[in-house]
């Protein structure tokens, strides 16, 4: 089920699910997104499923049968939801990885501590995947202050870095330029280029995350 | 000796040479953006000329391109775009033409000096590269550090490897008429509606400038800043080659074949992708216009831009 949708070029629909960034809008995306990728039809390029759209780029000679397929699902209610995979990514929030834990105290009007315990609370729903192989966007944690991005970005976020702008988080799966406000790392290894399966957390799955101390960290 | 392969050595790497073909597919949902040769006419030109498959892996250079050693097998390649190279054939030196094939034995040379008024080329191969590749594309994709190459640019000392030709072709096509006109046509973006009437106008009436700062991820223009009416941050979405879109500071970015997977800034417009093959062989300082065009004009000139093709591949000349 979806609002309506526009083609924004000879090769690209984008379809719109409304304008808010919420789990259930979300699901709606995803659903969706698992039902393309299921059909895995090979003039369909590429499907990419985010916060409240969907892209589908695709071989325009068969434009034909992709609005059909568009209007097939327009209306219909697809569950692919009832087995959603949960994660459990340990973290450690020592200072010397909580590049940023000054900026979150200061924006989110908390302790770091009241601020850990409240991101170790959150049970985190995937909105998508993207930006970088394999890079989580996580949600949404129960906060009202706005923490706004870094007002220059890193040059360099170290790998495993775990950011957070507003009420989301993300895993940086490696290292690489970012201005999200960086509160502690994981070892977890989000992107395997020798498996199938290259993305470890899918859209639609779930995330909790675990403290571990440092010495537990350094010796992982 | 092995002569079954050809191997090349890279003597100078040039600005930024990568191995590209068509890019990839079906991966853009796990961070994977689509790649591939950046100006599609080029790189297609150039399998043609050898009769390879469209999707054969060639060397994509960017003004400054690589100078190459044969120093095993033979081969014969052809260098498509505006190009000036030289050769070395049989210790003489030669001044290259492009859009044409040459046969290069042992201690030949292929130099490729600069590209004339113009950003990118190519130098296609008969039978390809051996290289790397990741889920069917021999791309390289530096981002993701996948692909072609293991996912590097050329550098200096490595080998290029292939098959190696025995055949001489003489191959060649008699002439190729480059646009030049001033107009890049466009479609409406996703989200035209965050910007005034008049904002919108003076984005498709006041010309716009190339500035320096083109790569294979984007093309920075300058010139006119146009800026959208409400925030200048969206929700994140999924994006495409082509996809103009407006950062805070009003000048735009328009999407080469590297960008990221999802963004978050308002796209005005989309590039048709007949006309970005035009866009991005401008260099810095030139003046362009924006056109806007409907969505079934479009469709109608990427089908005529394949007809092109085909009846090119109806032009080659064997001798």
């Amino acid at each position: 089920m979806f609002k309506s949708f526009s083609q924004i070029s000879e090769q690209a629909y984008l379809i719109d699910y409304g304008n808010t960034i919420d789990i259930e809008t979300n699901n709606r995306v995803i659903n969706h997104f698992k039902y393309l990728q299921n059909l895995n039809y090979k003039y369909i390029l590429n499907v990419v499923p985010s916060f409240n759209k969907l892209l589908i780029q695709f071989n325009p000679t068969y434009k034909k049968n992709i609005l059909k397929l568009l209007r097939e699902i327009k209306s219909t209610k697809y569950n692919f939801l009832n087995t959603v995979k949960k994660h459990n990514i340990e973290i450690c929030y020592d200072e010397e990885y909580a590049l940023d834990f000054k900026e979150i105290e200061k924006n989110s009007k908390l302790n770091f501590d009241s601020f850990i315990k409240l991101h170790l609370q959150t049970e985190f729903h995937v909105f998508m995947i993207g930006f970088l192989p394999g890079l989580p966007f996580l949600g949404k944690m129960k906060i009202n202050s706005s923490i706004p991005r870094r007002l220059s970005p890193r040059l360099q976020v170290p790998s495993g870095s775990v950011g957070i702008v507003n009420n989301l988080c993300v895993i940086y799966p490696n290292d690489s330029p970012g201005g999200w406000n960086i509160i502690g790392k994981t070892k977890k290894k989000l992107f395997n280029f020798n498996k199938k399966n290259y993305s470890s957390i899918s859209p639609g799955d779930q995330v909790q995350f675990m403290k571990i101390s440092k010495n537990n960290f350094l010796t992982k | 000796m092995n002569n079954q392969h050809y191997n090349l050595r890279v003597l100078r790497e040039g600005l930024i040479s990568t191995i590209q073909d068509n890019g990839f597919t079906k991966l853009q949902h796990i961070g994977i953006t689509t790649g591939g040769a950046i100006d599609d006419f080029s790189y297609k030109l150039g399998n043609i000329i050898l009769s390879n498959k469209l999707n054969t892996p060639s060397i994509e250079f960017a003004k400054l391109g690589p100078k190459l050693l044969v120093e095993q097998g033979s081969l014969n390649i052809a260098i498509t775009g505006r190009v000036n190279f030289l050769l070395k054939l049989n210790g003489d030196y030669i001044k290259g033409t492009t859009n044409r094939s040459y046969f290069l034995n042992k201690d030949d040379e292929i130099d490729v000096q600069s590209t004339e008024n113009s950003n990118y080329g190519y130098i296609a191969i008969k039978n390809g590269i051996l290289t790397s590749s990741f889920e069917g594309s021999y791309s390289t994709l530096i981002p993701s550090q996948i692909g072609g190459n293991n996912g590097k640019k050329i550098s200096i000392n490595q080998l290029i490897k292939g098959i190696s030709s025995f055949n001489y072709l003489n191959n060649k096509i008699s002439k190729i008429n480059y646009e030049t006109d001033k107009f890049v046509r466009v479609t409406k973006g996703p989200q035209m509606h965050f910007f005034k009437i008049k904002d919108i106008k003076k984005f498709f009436n006041e010309e716009f400038e190339i500035s320096t700062n083109i790569n294979r991820i984007g093309i920075r223009l300058s010139n006119n800043i146009v800026k959208p009416l409400k925030s200048h941050n969206i929700d994140s979405e999924g994006i495409i080659k082509g996809s103009v879109q407006i950062p805070g500071d009003g000048n735009p970015i328009i999407l080469a074949s590297d960008h990221p997977t999802i963004g978050g800034y308002p796209k005005i417009a989309t590039v048709i992708m007949t006309d970005f093959v035009k866009l991005i062989q401008m260099p810095p300082r030139t003046k362009f216009f924006f056109k806007e065009i409907t969505i079934q004009e479009a469709e109608r000139l990427l089908v005529d831009y394949q007809e092109t093709l085909n009846n090119i591949r109806k032009l080659l000349i064997k001798a």
